[in-house]
Formats: C-alpha cells, sequence, structure tokens
C-alpha cells in the first residue's frame, strides 16, 4: 500500500492481487482504479487451466477422457465426467439405458450437495455474518458450519459409491459405470438422506434470514432446461430473453474471446454478458422445482425470478433441498444390476455435452476419429461464461455501493461480489490484497 | 496402544513428492496383516472434508508432506500446537489446506482424541511427475518401517494383555 495519507486526492487506483496458488482451480486478479466518483478501470483476469486440458485430450483414447478431464477440477469433476460422456456418447450414436442415466443424475446430486454446501458455510457465509473465515465463524456459529460439513459430507458419500472416491473420482466411463453400487449401500445412503432432507430445506429458509444486500441488475439468465424435471444432466439451452437450442447450436449464439487484460477466454452471448449458475438456473426453472421445495421457497417471501445477485446464495440452498430430494427418489427405487455399462462402439464423429455443474453451464465438444481417439475438444466451463459478467456486476455494484468507502470496505465489497458467482478462484479471491495508490 | 480402532490417513496430491502421504498408505497397506486394527485411507486434497474423516475416529496418524529447503525426505512430527500456528491458507483447495482444517475441527470439537502428525519434507511438488523422487522415496520406507512397528508392537500389547 502506498501514499494513502496525502491531502486533496485527485485521484486513486486501487490494485487487487491474487497470488499465483499451486494447490486450487485456477488464480486470478482485480485491477481496480478509481477517479473521484468514476471507476476508471476495473479488470478481472482470471487465469484458466482448463485450456491446456484440451490439448492435452488429442490422441488420446476415448475411455481415458472422463479420467482426464476430472482432474480439471477437484471442487466439481462430476461435472467434467458426466458432460464429456455425454458429448462422446452423442460422438459415437449411443445412447445410454435408464439404468445409467438415473444413477448419473444421482452421482451429481451428490456434487451439488458437497459443492453448494461448502460454499455456503465455508465461503459466503463469513461474508454475511461479519467473520474473516470460516474458522472465526465456527465460535459463534458451529451449528451452521457443522451443517455445511455435514452436507458436504453426504455430497462426498454419493460421489464415493460410484466415483470410488470424491475427489477425481474414477467409476465413470462412456457407457455407464464401472460398477453398481450394492443395494445395502444405497439403503444406507437413503437413510443418511432422509435424516438430511429436514434440515435442509431449514437451510434454505436460514439462508432467506441472512442480511443479504438489497442490490438489483439486469442480467441475462442462461440455464439448461428439461421438459419435466430440475436440469442437472439434460434439457435444452435457453437463457431468459428467449433463446431455446440444442448444444450443438451453441457456436451459433455464443462466442469466446480473448480480451488484453485475460488469459482466459470469455464467453459472450449475442455480444453480452451473461450469467450461468444457481441463480441462472433457479430463474428459468422455477416451475421444475418439486412442489414441496417451490412451497418451502415461497415461504421465505422472496420472490423468483429474482434480480438479486446475492439471492444465488439461497438459489444454492434450494438446489441442495432439490438434490436431497431427488437423491431420496433414486435410492428410493434402486435397482441393482450386473451391467453397469452398456458397450460403447466408436466411430469418427462430433458430440456436443451440456450439463449444469454445480457453478453453471458446462460445454464440450469432441471429434473423434474411426477408432475413438480423440482428434479435437473443446470445453468452455461456467466460470469463463460468468467472467464478463463479474465484471459487469462490479462495475455496476461498487457505483451502488459507493466509492467513497474506505479501501478496506471497497475491498471487502469485491470480494464478495466475487464470492457470491462461487468462481473457482474464490479460494484465490480470499486472499486479496490491496495496493492503494493516490495521485495528486 | 489403545484398543480404541486407529485411523490412518495419507494426504497427497499426484504431483511428484507431494504424492508421499499416498505412497505411504499403499505400502504400509501392502505389509499389514489383515488383523491389524485400522483403518487406512490415501486421500487426495481433501480440504475441509477431511473433517468426516477426523470425527470418527478417537485415534489418528495423519501423514502428509512438508514442504521446505530443508533435506528432502527428512522425517518430522510437528505438533499439533504448531502446525495448526502455520500459515497454510494458500496450499488446499479453496483456501483450506491442513493446518486451516486442523484448525476447524478443533473449534467444533471434531478432532480425534488423539492426533499425531508425520510428515516426510519435501523441496517441491512436481506438477509433471507422478514419481517420487530417491530421496523422499527412501523417506517413505523409513516411515513406513517406523509406523509398521508400531501397529505390529501394539498388536503384539494387545494380544499379551487378552492372554494375560
Amino acid at each position: 500500500m502506498t501514499d494513502s495519507h496525502q491531502d486533496q486526492p485527485t485521484s486513486r487506483r486501487i490494485r487487487i492481487d491474487v497470488p499465483a496458488l499451486t494447490r486450487v482451480e485456477g488464480e486470478g486478479s482485480l485491477k481496480l482504479a478509481i477517479d473521484g466518483n468514476q471507476i476508471k478501470q476495473l479488470q478481472l483476469s482470471i487465469f484458466e487451466p482448463p485450456r491446456y486440458f484440451e490439448k492435452f485430450l488429442e490422441g488420446r483414447e476415448y475411455q481415458e477422457v472422463p479420467d482426464i478431464v476430472a482432474r480439471i477440477c477437484g471442487i466439481c469433476p462430476v461435472a467434467y465426467q458426466m458432460t464429456a460422456v455425454q458429448a462422446l456418447e452423442q460422438a459415437f450414436g449411443h445412447t445410454p439405458s435408464s439404468w445409467v442415466a438415473r444413477m448419473r443424475r444421482l452421482f451429481y446430486c451428490g456434487e451439488w450437495l458437497q459443492s453448494h454446501a461448502l460454499h455456503i458455510h465455508l465461503l459466503a457465509l463469513p461474508d454475511y455474518l461479519g467473520f474473516d473465515s470460516a474458522i472465526g465463524m465456527a465460535a459463534k456459529h458451529p451449528e451452521a458450519v457443522q451443517r455445511g460439513l455435514a452436507l458436504q459430507a453426504l455430497g462426498n458419500s454419493i460421489i464415493r459409491l460410484f466415483g470410488g472416491r470424491s475427489v477425481h473420482p474414477v467409476g465413470a466411463c462412456v457407457g455407464g459405470f464401472h460398477h453398481a453400487p450394492a443395494p445395502a449401500e444405497i439403503s444406507t445412503l437413503h437413510t443418511r438422506l432422509q435424516e438430511a432432507q429436514e434440515y435442509a430445506a431449514e437451510l434454505t429458509r436460514w439462508c432467506a434470514l441472512l442480511p443479504l444486500p438489497e442490490d438489483e441488475d439486469d442480467f441475462i439468465s442462461v440455464a439448461l432446461r428439461a421438459d419435466t424435471e430440475y436440469p442437472f444432466y439434460r434439457g435444452a439451452l435457453v437463457s431468459s430473453d428467449g433463446l431455446a437450442i440444442d448444444a450443438a447450436q451453441w457456436d451459433s449464439h455464443f462466442r469466446e474471446e480473448h480480451t488484453p487484460h485475460s488469459t482466459a477466454l470469455w464467453s459472450l452471448y449475442a455480444g453480452k454478458p451473461y450469467l450461468v449458475g444457481p441463480l441462472a438456473r433457479l430463474n428459468l426453472n422455477l416451475d421444475r422445482l418439486p412442489k414441496r421445495i417451490r412451497t418451502n421457497l415461497e415461504s421465505t417471501g422472496i420472490g423468483f425470478p429474482s434480480r438479486n445477485m446475492f439471492h444465488s446464495m439461497l438459489a444454492r440452498a434450494v438446489e441442495i433441498e432439490l438434490a436431497i430430494h431427488d437423491a431420496l427418489e433414486l435410492t428410493s427405487t434402486y435397482e441393482p444390476t450386473a451391467h453397469p455399462f452398456d458397450p460403447v462402439t466408436p466411430r469418427a464423429g462430433i458430440g456436443f455435452g451440456a450439463t449444469e455443474a454445480p457453478r453453471g453451464l458446462l460445454w464440450h465438444r469432441y471429434e473423434t476419429d474411426t477408432e475413438g481417439l480423440i482428434k479435437s475438444a473443446r470445453i468452455v466451463p461456467p466460470t469463463s461464461q460468468n467472467q464478463a459478467r463479474i465484471e459487469q456486476d462490479l462495475q455496476r455494484s461498487l457505483q451502488s455501493f459507493g466509492l467513497d468507502h474506505s479501501d478496506e470496505e471497497l475491498r471487502l465489497h469485491c470480494e464478495k461480489v466475487i464470492r457470491n458467482y462461487d468462481p473457482c478462484i474464490s479460494c484465490a479471491t480470499h486472499f486479496l490484497t490491496l495496493d492503494l495508490e493516490r495521485r495528486r | 496402544m489403545s484398543s480404541a480402532r486407529l485411523l490412518i490417513i495419507g494426504v497427497g496430491s499426484p504431483a511428484g513428492d507431494d504424492r508421499l502421504g499416498w505412497e505411504v498408505i499403499a505400502r504400509l497397506k501392502a505389509k499389514l496383516p489383515d488383523e491389524a486394527n485400522c483403518d487406512l485411507w490415501a486421500l487426495d486434497r481433501p480440504g475441509a472434508g477431511l473433517i468426516e474423516y477426523l470425527d470418527r475416529a478417537e485415534v489418528c496418524w495423519l501423514v502428509d508432506a512438508l514442504l521446505s529447503k530443508d533435506t528432502p525426505g527428512r522425517y518430522l512430527q510437528p505438533g499439533l500446537e504448531l502446525l495448526m500456528q502455520s500459515d497454510d491458507r494458500a496450499s488446499g483447495s479453496h483456501g483450506f489446506g491442513l493446518a486451516d482444517t486442523l484448525r476447524l475441527a478443533e473449534r467444533l470439537g471434531m478432532l480425534p482424541q488423539r492426533i499425531e502428525l508425520h510428515c516426510l519434507t519435501i523441496n517441491s511438488a512436481d506438477t509433471l511427475s507422478e514419481q517420487l523422487s530417491p530421496a523422499v522415496d527412501a523417506g517413505v520406507n523409513g516411515l513406513v518401517e517406523r509406523l509398521y512397528q508400531r501397529l505390529i508392537d501394539g498388536m503384539d500389547h494387545a494380544d499379551a494383555n487378552s492372554q494375560g
């Protein structure tokens, strides 16, 4: 921090840098320059490791893809696996069995549970309860942290059941799963889900009582939308301004581009920033919620669709309820099988996959040769889709918050806005450092 | 050794020497007789997820790599207090490294009654390799032998008590 106590500042420049982290899912920085009452520069830069994976995949056998893409993210490996197998099965003209489709949804429920529980309780909640970390918060709100850990553990159990382990699971394959859980394991899981159902409903009501900022904004929501169910694994790609397309039509409506201040690709819809993630999903799929969950949400008095980005927190809680609801249904009707996967015959082709990762829409495209070797791969993760939107939100939200706040208050507000999107750099944004320069 | 079932957890990642926690678990598992009164887990950067394992154990041995400029492969047994005072916030997934996780578990009263940390020094986590360096490989063998002997001695002691 430099030169922060001069008289009559005519401008000030705030730079927020995130140190490079080697064991997390990304790195980024935020540069903020304020001149008087105007933001002169605001740039969010993210370095996204998934870009390398696309090249790694070229020349690999299709069977290797699920295990490789699982390494892209330690928090949402299931999303990468499910999107990849969907795209490759489409390229090979393979339709998964009903058993596989249902178990993939259950597998995905586990990931939403653990990821959303982690974000709400350990990452975002300290922002709203006035603590700098979950550790500090645990002394005053131990029950909240314990609830988060219990929900996270439940989600991890589901992932382990199919994936062998909860981080970078290895149980998924093109065609299905390498093994089917034993009925006794499913029964045990079902009991745990029943126990969690009520406190998940309480979580929604509890989140609605948090002092979430009133911060209305205008943005475009993009998410999947299925015929009857809340979207995890399938559905049309829709937007709040009326778009409804198949994943194969992505390139006709969305564009990835470089920006001078970021090595990551930015994704734009019709040339504009857009939102993916829990709030976008809920805004576009409110009528797909089971009645019990919708009634619980309505009891909070907070209306959806919502234009308040900070309602993302509540949307995550609702999706925890939904994941438990769906997992309960899927485990109550579970039938063991000796064929957890169907043989797949590779062929030359192009396939597209679109699923809903915890933090938003994930899109894959693969081209294969006659042997099933990967000729090319494209992966568009949710965090890069939200980048432009985060920057847009920061611009507006900071003006609305008031630029005359102290440097520390501005930094904390920036962190809160960024963390609200649950980007893979949220780990890093906890450690934003503020360098302040005031110009004469 | 008490009769409480022991939980041994090796924490790590695939990256070079950082995988030593997993190697300790794998090599120990291969040596131990089936009747050993312990559970062994190799966990991939579990972050706060480690707490769900700690919470169900009375006695836990935690094996991890310790990044240091010291000679690689050196055995250290840092005290819990010392580790929890260290600053490893940037080392774990979403900001939860081992020290943060242990601090959180302690705050919540979810630490095992007895927990021991068994660490080996490493100089770096080579993200382009899945192999241990020779020095750390040797250190892993030494640590496995150390833990194995304690477990076998504990089993002998338990046998003697049951016969007495």
